[in-house]
């Protein structure tokens, strides 16, 4: 909306910098403009703990995805919490000098320079033992001694440097993940060695063939290649037998079944002329043909052990804690999950809600825009119900449990995810179609070759026949899209988007409609100031900074909105009035600020707010109002852009909203979306999905509540936002990292790229196979011209995909960091 | 040329001890994050080049 007034971007995290903002910080001599108080303060950080050179080395930093500098008040207020002994013994290990050890996942790292600047920063804080940080898996192992430093100082000292760090248990996932890893490697790196070596004995033996070769030393080269052929053939092709034993009891066919007949048939028959002194050994074909495989397979396991590591992130949900209180009301900490009907817990001010319950003592306002997407605080008494994962803002509550962990709301939502995503329309891929029928043509043709040369001339059929199997190994075919697809996921990681299913990118290309959730996906999600009418003799920069002194006292959703403004140190005695406003005293006044009938309480003379529509907060003093100020959910920067830009390819943009005071509708005329749905629950907007799904529609949803999940999961194709709650993430197919929306027009402009490239591979693989196999059936190839034509094709197509990511050096400014 | 009934089973054996080196090197997770170490020694390097000239700055020169 206004991106193209703000002229700078922060230097930090690469936002533009709101207009009237004027913070800065020293970084190798030349002052930087910051966002914000958050983004200056980790700024300064590092610079004082002399590690600028961050700057010059990070990469990926496409602007928003540097995570917020803004971590939340109520995360780090609620830090201590991890030091209850009690609650640490789930996570924290303690070993044998008496050292603690825990391992922490770490938000927000995009490069090895994130690497760098919190292992340096940890390093530094007394106490730390070890530290060590795995970029990929974004897992941190800290092992610290106790009598020095604490967990909290841990995770506290990551978030000085602009990272949110939180305690983690490894998934049992995980560790088959790396299981599976370890022995891909190692059957990929034994096939590598005993392939180099076997081709050694190999050009000795075609020289031999050529030039005459002594029988004895002959026969020992065969011997030889045979044997160091022999642990490729069974240990590290062993995955193949594996998969085409499955296929052949399921009778479906798949290229492991053609792999592994001309394995077995190249190794036994090999074997044979050793015995036999025939004319040929296959042993070198046997072991370059298993590693290129290896190799192909090793990729794309690669790739999709990424995905299925970033999926495990995201439903990675921190441990929520409950203080449930006993028989005298003393609190005690407990996992949230351990909670039992009739059990009274505490929430203070601040704090999530630990699980389904009813109100016995408190008066508070509760924050529930992840349920309904609402985000004015509902306010709620004695008697009343509330909803676990919601936000208690205000004052503190006893509670008494009304529903188990697995009946809670929370689950019930769960549920129709579930159902939502059983549901989703499934894709095939392309190249899972044209590869069942591929293997099982080059099966019948080679079977038929061989019978037509075993009839004709029987010492040819042999060799022929693996020619022909090899030759048309559908290598290419299937390194066809998952090469396309692991460089367009790579290409869309450096955008900002992470891709958590392996289906999202073929999906993302028949897109035709565009639904986005408004708050938190189309706006920012939270309150801020946009206009200031002072009201008294007061300047705007002393009303502005008189409430932002009074409101740093609250952490209601409308008193962060002057959080970012600076205060002043002559405004005292604060109080908080819940769910009215703050008042305070400043030279010898009483001020207040908040909702007009509570600011302006006594006054008489107060003029009525400038518009009719928004929220406005008035400033008054005893005696006159001072200002009023209106605070808004604001458009993300860029929401504008992208709706143009999408009506402009022709998609439909739809806004799907829970939100029922008309916002939605106002967003929707000035964005100019015709297609809007306000006051909806999670239930009407499955079934607004699915009636477009029953059309024909192919639907790309945005959002990021806990209210969207469902819609996430069901729609064909669907992204979330990186600070939206872990269900919509986990149920999404991918999630923006940063804070903007402009990476979506590159990831359609990305995938549209990547398509085409899957469209040429497969065509080239098709086409090639379909030149060389007859070719080898007519006795042109011999094995090992077959192999080497197998592994170029292979690498053509690999070579093809890599052109995806110069997409991003074209199409994306280059990001100044 | 017998000299090979020699020299390839001493070239087998030094390919057997490689293989080995290799396990064990995947086992012991040398290769979990190749990323990170490929880099870690740039950024080394840079911190030290920052932060010597530093104290230099105060030492007149001789």
């Amino acid at each position: 909306m206004s991106d193209s007034l703000a002229g700078e971007s922060c230097f930090h995290c690469g936002l533009p910098v709101p207009l009237g903002t004027d913070l800065s910080v020293n970084i190798k001599g030349t002052a930087r403009a910051m966002c914000c108080p958050g983004c200056q303060a980790v700024a300064q950080t590092i610079v004082g703990i002399g590690m600028e050179s961050y700057y010059d080395h990070r990469e990926n930093c496409a602007p928003g995805t540097i995570p917020s500098a803004e971590i939340v008040p109520e995360f780090l207020g609620n830090l201590q919490d991890w030091d209850d002994p009690a609650l640490q013994q789930s996570f924290v290990h303690t070993n044998s000098d008496a050292h603690q050890e825990i391992t922490l996942m770490v938000n927000g790292i995009t490069c090895s320079a994130c690497v760098w600047l919190i292992e340096h920063h940890l390093k530094s804080q007394p106490g730390i033992v070890q530290c060590q940080l795995n970029m990929s898996s974004h897992r941190a192992r800290v092992v610290w001694d106790p009598q020095q430093t604490s967990l909290s100082a841990i995770i506290r000292a990551i978030a000085q440097v602009g990272y949110k760090a939180e305690p983690y248990s490894p998934a049992q996932q995980e560790a088959a993940i790396r299981k599976e890893s370890q022995q891909a490697t190692m059957r990929l790196g034994l096939a590598g060695l005993g392939a180099m070596q076997v081709m050694m004995y190999a050009v000795g033996l075609y020289l031999g063939a050529f030039e005459g070769i002594d029988p004895g030393h002959e026969y020992f080269l065969r011997w030889i290649s045979g044997i160091v052929c022999t642990p490729v053939f069974f240990y590290s092709s062993w995955p193949f037998y594996l998969n085409a034993w499955r296929a052949i009891r399921t009778r479906r066919m798949n290229m492991d079944v053609s792999v592994s007949a001309a394995l077995i048939i190249a190794y036994v028959s090999s074997w044979w002329s050793v015995f036999t002194h025939g004319r040929e050994v296959y042993f070198d074909s046997v072991s370059m043909f298993t590693f290129f495989l290896l190799l192909g397979r090793f990729f794309e396991m690669k790739m999709r052990h990424r995905s299925q590591e970033s999926s495990i992130r995201l439903s990675h949900s921190s441990i929520q804690t409950a203080r449930r209180l006993d028989d005298d009301d003393n609190p005690s900490l407990v996992p949230a999950e351990r909670l039992r009907k009739g059990d009274r817990v505490l929430v203070r001010a601040g704090e999530v809600i630990p699980g389904d319950a009813r109100i016995l003592g408190g008066d508070s306002a509760i924050d529930e825009s992840m349920l309904t997407g609402e985000h004015l605080p509902v306010r709620k008494l004695v008697g009343d119900m509330v909803t676990g994962g919601t936000l208690n803002v205000e004052q503190p509550l006893t509670l008494e449990i009304t529903r188990d962990p697995q009946d809670s709301t929370l689950s019930t939502l769960r549920r129709l995810l579930d159902r939502a995503e059983s549901e989703k329309p499934s894709i095939t891929l392309m190249a899972d179609r044209l590869a069942r029928h591929f293997v099982a043509g080059v099966l019948v043709a080679s079977l038929l070759g061989f019978a037509f040369w075993y009839w004709h001339s029987p010492e040819d059929s042999i060799w022929i026949l693996l020619s022909m199997l090899v030759v048309s190994c559908p290598c290419a075919l299937s390194l066809a899209t998952p090469t396309a697809v692991t460089a367009a996921t790579a290409a869309l990681a450096n955008i900002g988007f992470l891709s958590t299913r392996s289906h999202t990118i073929e999906s993302l290309r028949a897109v035709t409609d565009v639904v986005f959730d408004k708050t938190g996906t189309l706006t920012e999600g939270r309150f801020s100031l946009t206009r200031t009418v002072p009201l008294a003799d007061l300047d705007k920069n002393t009303v502005e900074s008189l409430a932002a002194s009074l409101e740093q006292a609250s952490e209601h959703p409308i008193a962060r909105a002057f959080h970012p403004l600076t205060g002043r140190n002559d405004v005292t005695d604060f109080s908080v009035i819940p769910n009215e406003g703050v008042q305070g005293r400043w030279q010898g006044q009483q001020l207040r600020i908040g909702k007009p009938g509570f600011a302006g309480a006594g006054l008489t003379n107060v003029p009525p707010a400038p518009e009719s529509t928004g929220q406005w907060v008035l400033l008054a003093s005893e005696q006159q109002a001072l200002a009023w100020f209106k605070v808004e959910d604001q458009l993300r920067y860029d929401a504008a852009d992208l709706i143009r830009l999408l009506q402009h390819e022709g998609r439909t943009c739809h806004i799907l909203s829970g939100d029922g005071s008309g916002h939605a509708r106002e967003i929707a005329a000035m964005l100019g979306i015709e297609q809007v749905r306000d006051n909806a629950s999670p239930q009407d907007k499955l079934a607004y999905l699915k009636s477009l799904q029953a059309h024909g529609r192919h639907v790309l949803m945005l959002g990021d509540g806990l209210n969207d999940a469902p819609v996430l999961a069901g729609a064909d194709v669907s992204i979330a936002m990186s600070d939206g709650t872990d269900l919509a993430k986990v149920a999404a197919d991918g999630v923006l990292l940063g804070q903007s929306l402009t990476p979506v027009k590159h990831i359609l402009g990305i995938v549209r790229q990547s398509y085409r490239v899957m469209r040429q591979n497969l065509a080239w693989a098709l086409g090639y196979n379909i030149i060389a196999l007859p070719l080898a059936a007519a006795g042109f190839v011999p094995p090992w011209l077959s192999a080497i034509g197998m592994s170029a094709s292979s690498l053509i197509v690999v070579m093809n995909a890599l052109r995806i990511n110069r997409y991003n050096e074209r199409n994306t400014a280059p990001q100044g960091s | 040329m017998d000299v090979i009934y020699f020299l390839i089973p001493l070239a087998l054996i030094l390919l057997v001890a490689a293989v080995a080196a290799f396990f064990w090197a995947v086992r012991h997770d040398q290769f979990e994050d190749l990323d990170r170490e490929a880099n870690r020694i740039l950024f080394d390097e840079d911190l030290q080049r920052d932060a010597k000239p530093r104290p230099q700055d105060r030492t007149p020169p001789p």
